[in-house]
């Protein structure tokens, strides 16, 4: 809950940040975001295969984490 | 058990020996290996080949002791006949071996057989015969005959068709302005209804017969050079056009075979003032039908830095950095516009549309398909989409010019 | 976060190598021309002032992180909103000069390969520092403190025997009035010497800390010093005008040294030198984002989160600016303005006084 909750409130803060540094070196909004996203769209294969490893283990982590915390809980329920 | 085990062994390795193919048994010392194999036409219509044989000995030249100044690396023969089987008959004529070509990894035409007769019947054999790969080179030999380019010697290259080879290959990434095609595909382009093959060219610069002397190879200002010299355009398997340059290049982009190249845009008044280096590109093509008339959209997005400025101009300025973008952007859309519309004028869909249109909608296709070259394409709507970003700028932010100018003022 | 404890000497060779991290690679103070290695000087006099600004503030909770005396002093909901805004503010250092150092190890040794994945290489191995502890990170930057020594040394050395240092360069002094210097020595206080604001976080760590004042003042006096000297070589090697067109002008100074015709492209001792500085600083500041947010949210386990919140750094860093013209622009005109300013100054000012205000209340409570 919390794990999952902190970094996608860091990011979306920080999403904000770099919105509101670069509309004040005077870009709109709309040029703003794809500026910010357009380094991601000419991915050679080789990147992707990376994207994806990492955002399959990211996955992966938080799942092995949160079942833990879950066994930790049941474990501590049961005592 | 032991015993048993060694006995089907010792069977097994025996067969072993049977399997050696001694019917088709071929001694290196009866083969003449072919390196590359060029085609002209003489005036009566029948093929002229020229064999580009390996010369063993001097190959592995420079191990032996003093060197130099023998006899070339290769040898070239030359045979008639009206097909290329006759042709590989009558070589044997004049060579004492017979000709092995698993290592003939290029096929030079020329132009002026292209222009005539076209490819597409001279093809056949080597895409049949078992000795060839169908991802032997391809090139179109320009404004001289193919046999002077089996014959012209090259200095960093022992074997002159290799360096045809890798020139191609380099000059395709380095400024995609020629293309690395094989057999197969020129001849995927022969037959799709929806696609025309593209070839480059080579052609000799320098003296011609010069370039068949070892001597020649002597100096360091070499009075002969192979070049890869524009690429050639076909319609119905026979050569309509010529196109070089930026044009060319435009051409690769749309077939997604650019990786990277330079461009050089307008600035300040100034032609050819700023460098912009590709380093990663994206092509998109995609088709659909608009106002029931198929319509084709080219997306290209590329990425680079800038390598070379001649004019003051302040780069560390994200507002001028996006002029230039938008400059890039605008003279490639152009370029590539422009060499659409060559293309249409000739009536050959270079750039594979119709096979794209035939993926998007094979129900409209199919009641196109006959009338795509000739109707279709020419009068087809294009939109070219171009996007390009410039990421860094070199170990220089602004250049010298910029504080040159401003000592002046 | 933990309960580990490095050394005042520990902290010293941290601070040190923090403040040479990015600052040697890119140049500040270039508003006073060729008086840049001054006003590298009069920024570091104002860091000390600043350090000195911090030490005071967090003597008083000793013991205690800024994120958790923040709210102390203002009340739990302006505090912890500031201490979020700090957390915030660190993500956003930690991502730039990780885009700081994957732009130059592209320009000037990998261009073909995508700067995501030399941030990836870069950000693994600070996620993996991070998760080991602030103890193993002090002492690594002993180790690597030493080495980064012998070479600065070794191109100090060799540069003086090229001959490539010409003091004639730095003159004339003060050629447009003290009015560029000033404006300069305002830009330097900023970055580096302000960015020690985050060894706040750090400082309750040390061991004995009686002795931290000093360590802290004394690394900021030896940084500052390295930092003037290298700005100083720079400019006797290269000239205002050249180093001011420079992208890498430390780069571009190593790259003069020809030396007995054999000792030549020694860019390698500046790549070598670059990328320990680069690592500390990201280590850092990726370290105290991350203890800021565990404290601040008060997660019991803070390393499950090192690895999510480092695959947030490392998009940040991408996304920050589309072309590496912009992402320096934005560092010199917007980021000290609006970043720099309010979280290095204005809030510890501010802490300062609610701080005195606040304890001198409980003396007299309590007396």
């Amino acid at each position: 809950m919390k794990l999952i909750g902190i970094p996608i409130l860091i990011s979306a803060v920080l999403f904000g940040l770099m919105l509101l540094l670069d509309k004040l070196q005077g870009r709109n909004t709309k040029t703003a975001i794809h500026y910010i996203l357009n380094p991601f769209s000419v991915m050679r294969p080789a990147e992707i295969f990376v994207f994806t490893i990492l955002s399959i283990l990211l996955i992966v982590y938080y799942w092995v984490i949160l079942s833990k915390r879950k066994q930790d809980k049941e474990n501590t329920a049961a005592k | 058990m032991n015993r048993k085990r060694a006995v089907l062994l010792g069977l097994l390795a025996s067969l072993s020996v049977f399997m050696s193919g001694c019917w088709s048994e071929r001694q290196l010392t009866d083969m003449a290996i072919v390196s590359a194999v060029g085609i002209d036409q003489d005036e009566e219509g029948k093929y002229v080949a020229s064999y580009q044989f390996f010369n063993p000995g001097n190959i592995a030249g420079g191990l032996q002791g003093g060197g130099g100044g023998q006899s070339p690396p290769v040898a070239v023969y030359t045979a008639t006949g009206d097909s290329i089987m006759e042709v590989h008959g009558n070589m044997s004529k004049k060579v004492s071996r017979e000709p092995y070509y698993s290592h003939a990894n290029l096929i030079v035409i020329s132009d002026e057989l292209a222009e005539k007769e076209g490819i597409a019947s001279v093809l056949d054999a080597f895409s049949r015969g078992s000795q060839f790969r169908v991802t032997t080179t391809v090139v179109i030999a320009r404004d001289v005959k193919a046999k002077d380019l089996m014959t012209t010697l090259t200095a960093l290259d022992k074997v002159p068709s290799q360096k045809i080879m890798d020139t191609l290959e380099t000059t395709e990434k380095a400024m995609g302005e020629n293309i690395n095609i094989d057999l197969q595909e020129v001849i995927r382009g022969l037959v799709s209804p929806g696609k025309e093959p593209l070839i480059s060219g080579f052609t000799v610069k320098g003296d011609v017969k010069e370039g068949k002397k070892q001597e020649s190879l002597q100096a360091t200002d070499l009075p002969m050079t192979i070049e890869a010299d524009g690429n050639a355009v076909f319609k119905n398997g026979k050569l309509v056009d010529w196109i070089d340059g930026s044009g060319a290049r435009s051409v690769l982009w749309v077939l997604d075979r650019v990786e990277s190249t330079t461009i050089t845009i307008k600035w300040a008044d100034k032609k050819d003032a700023v460098s912009y280096r590709v380093v990663r590109q994206k092509t998109n093509v995609s088709a659909d039908i608009k106002g029931g008339k198929p319509r084709i959209s080219v997306g290209i997005h590329m990425e680079g830095d800038i390598g070379e400025v001649r004019v003051p101009i302040e780069l560390k300025d994200p507002d001028v950095l996006e002029k230039v973008e938008k400059e890039i952007r605008e003279q490639t859309r152009k370029e590539i516009e422009q060499a659409i519309r060559r293309a249409q004028k000739n009536k050959t869909d270079v750039f594979g549309f119709g096979e794209v249109f035939h993926q998007a909608e094979p129900k409209e296709w199919k009641k196109v398909k006959k009338s795509w070259e000739d109707s279709i394409f020419p009068n087809l709507n294009v939109e070219v989409k171009v996007e390009a970003y410039v990421r860094r700028t070199g170990l220089r932010n602004n250049s010298y010019l910029s504080d040159i100018k401003s000592e002046q003022e | 976060m933990e309960k580990a404890k490095i050394s005042p000497r520990q902290l010293f060779m941290l601070i040190v190598l923090f403040e040479l991290g990015s600052s040697i690679i890119i140049p500040v103070g270039l508003t006073a021309k060729q008086d840049a290695w001054l006003a590298v000087l009069g920024g570091m006099v104002g860091g000390l002032l600043l350090f000195l600004l911090y030490h005071k503030v967090g003597s008083y909770y000793p013991g205690l992180v800024p994120t958790e005396y923040m709210p102390k002093i203002w009340g739990p909901f302006l505090g912890n909103i500031f201490a979020f805004l700090y957390v915030i503010y660190l993500f956003y250092l930690a991502a730039r000069v990780l885009r700081d150092f994957g732009e130059m190890l592209v320009m000037f040794a990998y261009p073909e390969t995508p700067l995501f994945i030399i941030n990836l290489l870069w950000m693994i191995l600070v996620v993996y520092t991070v998760r080991k502890g602030i103890e193993a990170l002090a002492r690594t930057g002993e180790i690597l403190f030493v080495v980064l020594f012998i070479l600065a040394m070794a191109s100090l050395l060799l540069l003086i025997f090229n001959g490539s240092i010409d003091t004639r360069n730095l003159q004339p002094v003060f050629e447009e009035g003290p009015l560029p210097l000033v404006k300069a020595i305002g830009e330097t206080v900023f970055f580096p010497f302000g960015e020690i604001v985050f060894f706040t976080m750090i400082l309750p760590y040390i061991n004995d800390s009686k002795k931290t004042k000093r360590a802290g003042l004394y690394a900021l006096i030896l940084s500052g010093l390295i930092l003037s000297v290298t700005m100083a070589i720079n400019l006797s090697v290269l000239g205002y005008s050249l180093l001011a067109r420079t992208n890498f002008p430390l780069l571009a100074t190593i790259q003069t040294i020809e030396l007995a015709e054999f000792l030549q492209r020694l860019d390698v001792f500046f790549i070598i030198g670059v990328v320990i500085g680069g690592f500390f600083k990201i280590t850092i500041l990726f370290y105290v984002a991350v203890m800021g947010t565990t404290s601040l949210f008060k997660v019991e386990k803070p390393e499950q989160l090192v690895f999510p919140l480092g695959f947030i750094t490392l998009f940040l860093s991408v996304g920050i600016a589309s072309s590496f013209p912009e992402h320096i622009q934005e560092g010199l005109d917007i980021v000290p303005m609006y970043l720099h300013l309010p979280f290095q100054v204005i809030f510890p000012l501010l802490l300062l006084v609610g701080a005195f205000l606040r304890n001198r209340h409980k003396q007299k409570s309590s007396g």
